[in-house]
């Protein structure tokens, strides 16, 4: 793969890079805010970049398994998305606040 | 139609997209921008799936991501009352946004070492779904057949998936609501 990376010859590779440029700024954003809504943006932001490696890793293998996957991660995402959010809203009933690190209670 | 010409632009004008909007999400204040440029990534993504000649992962992109969930954050937002200020992201301490770059810094390194160089994906089989296999049947019949005969075991407990997180969903939320209208209860009860 690595002596395939010229720029104006898109392959595999630039796909592979993109995805993983875009996971790490989802980890930066998970790591550096305290918003737990802005939390969930960002792990959007990683699993929509593991959608991307799927995708492209499946077009490179001549098959549609990943892109079988990616469709069951977006229902799972989809689930996910729903739960998450009303954890958020009956969090913020109770505490009045999304901030992660005021929610400490289970700290020992 | 050939357009291979354009393609690498296509490719470097989608990915600066995504990558930008990706870090604007992490950069910006308000969650409501936050969300703003997070449909844009979501955008941008389908276009970079179209060029992967993937076009039901684009439109299903678009469908679920860019409008069923960004929906459900949008309107989570405005539920939870920007104005009062406990939404909008106080200032992250300096020492933690740099080990934080640091790590996820870190993190691009290795992950790229690994991909970058792993030549195990080259010597595995090849599938039957080749390009010429999708320009004949088109990639939305591949799929279908596929997700409809091979996996329909995992779909339609996906579908069961779906119908808990709904229950889950309606059961949180009733119980905080319920607890709330007891508490209105005994308040009237008081006077």
């Amino acid at each position: 793969m690595p002596e395939s990376l010229h720029i104006f010859q898109i392959t595999e590779t630039h796909y592979i890079v993109l995805s993983v440029i875009l996971f790490c700024i989802g980890t930066a954003g998970v790591l550096i805010r305290r918003n737990a809504l802005v939390i969930f943006l960002c792990i959007e932001i990683m699993l929509n970049a593991v959608n991307l490696a799927l995708v492209t890793f499946s077009r490179h293998m001549d098959q549609n398994r990943g892109e079988v996957f990616v469709f069951f991660v977006m229902a799972v995402a989809a689930a996910e998305s729903a739960i998450g959010l009303s954890l958020l809203i009956v969090l913020h009933r109770q505490k009045k606040t999304v901030d992660v690190d005021e929610i400490n209670t289970l700290k020992g | 139609m050939e357009l291979t010409f354009i393609k690498p632009f296509m490719f470097y004008f989608f990915a600066s997209l995504t990558t930008g909007s990706a870090l604007m999400v992490v950069i910006i204040r308000n969650p409501l921008y936050s969300a703003a440029m997070l449909v844009l990534t979501f955008f941008s993504l389908a276009g970079i799936y179209v060029l992967l000649n993937s076009e039901i992962i684009a439109v299903l992109q678009v469908f679920v991501y860019a409008g069923a969930i960004m929906v459900l954050v949008t309107f989570v937002i405005m539920l939870l009352n920007l104005r009062s200020g406990a939404l909008i992201n106080k200032p992250t301490h300096i020492i933690r946004s740099v080990v934080a770059v640091i790590f996820s810094f870190l993190l691009f390194i290795c992950l790229i070492s690994i991909f970058v160089s792993g030549n195990q994906v080259e010597n595995a089989p090849k599938g039957v779904i080749t390009a010429a296999a999708i320009e004949s049947e088109g990639s939305f019949q591949l799929f279908s057949r596929a997700l409809f005969s091979e996996y329909l075991l995992p779909f339609e407990l996906v579908s069961l998936l779906l119908t808990v997180a709904v229950i889950g969903v309606v059961v949180l939320i009733r119980g905080i609501s319920g607890a709330e209208e007891n508490k209105q209860a005994k308040k009237g009860q008081g006077r």
